[in-house]
């Protein structure tokens, strides 16, 4: 999922936020161990030493990063 | 060199408690003092086996009623030598609840609580506009740099 969206930004704006997207990653595989993730959750991975630059994790509604069975 | 407040809070569960209970009883104390009441939690800080997340990501987060705003502090593993935070509003929309989050993301070192805490003060007690609020970040952060030397005790 995350290596979908890092596609889909222009590549140095994915190169920014490498290691947010790379907290970002370890954070749901972190939920995903514990069963996932329940609405509502919101978590934000900034880039250190920038204003605003970051990875937002949104849960809006139902359980995400379920584990596969 | 910056001291950071609760450096292993992350690898210390004792030491997350503590640094959770410091946020919410100087959080809890601001808005009690202006007559704030009835600040409730809005997120989900548990994993779906009801573990708690322990991740900082967010240390606190509030939901205040009466000024239809909310909170979400991050807290982040010491990294840097600098005073780090970041901040921003973000309108925050589910089934339940419709209203803007101010999001402040920071290294716990007493400048970064400073800066985090006047914050707060602007967004919830001087209830400044998201837009305003937006370009005091800017303002603050432009003069960042004066907060790497400045005697903030």
């Amino acid at each position: 999922m995350l290596e979908k969206l890092k596609l889909k930004i222009p590549k140095n704006e994915a190169k920014i936020r490498k290691t947010a997207f790379d907290k970002a990653k370890k954070y749901i595989e972190q939920a995903s161990k514990n069963g996932g993730l329940n609405a509502t959750a919101f978590n934000s991975f900034n880039v250190k030493g920038t204003p605003r630059e970051r990875v937002d994790i949104e849960v809006r509604t139902g359980i995400a990063f379920v584990p596969d069975k | 060199m910056k001291t950071h407040l609760f450096p292993n809070f992350l690898t210390d569960k004792l030491e997350y408690k503590i640094c959770k209970n410091y946020w919410e009883t100087k959080i809890e104390y601001l808005l009690q003092k202006d007559k704030i009441i009835n600040p409730v939690q809005y997120l989900n800080t548990q994993y779906v086996n009801g573990l708690e997340q322990l991740t900082g990501n967010p240390i606190v987060n509030y939901f205040i009623k009466s000024k239809n705003k909310a909170l979400r502090i991050i807290q982040t593993e010491p990294e840097t030598e600098t005073v780090e935070f970041s901040a921003w509003t973000n309108k925050f929309q589910t089934d339940d609840l419709d209203t803007i989050e101010l999001v402040i993301s920071l290294e716990l070192t007493p400048e970064a609580e400073q800066v985090t805490f006047d914050f707060i003060r602007k967004w919830i007690v001087s209830d400044f506009s998201a837009s305003v609020m937006e370009k005091y970040i800017d303002y603050v952060y432009e003069n960042k740099k004066s907060l790497q030397t400045a005697n903030m005790t």
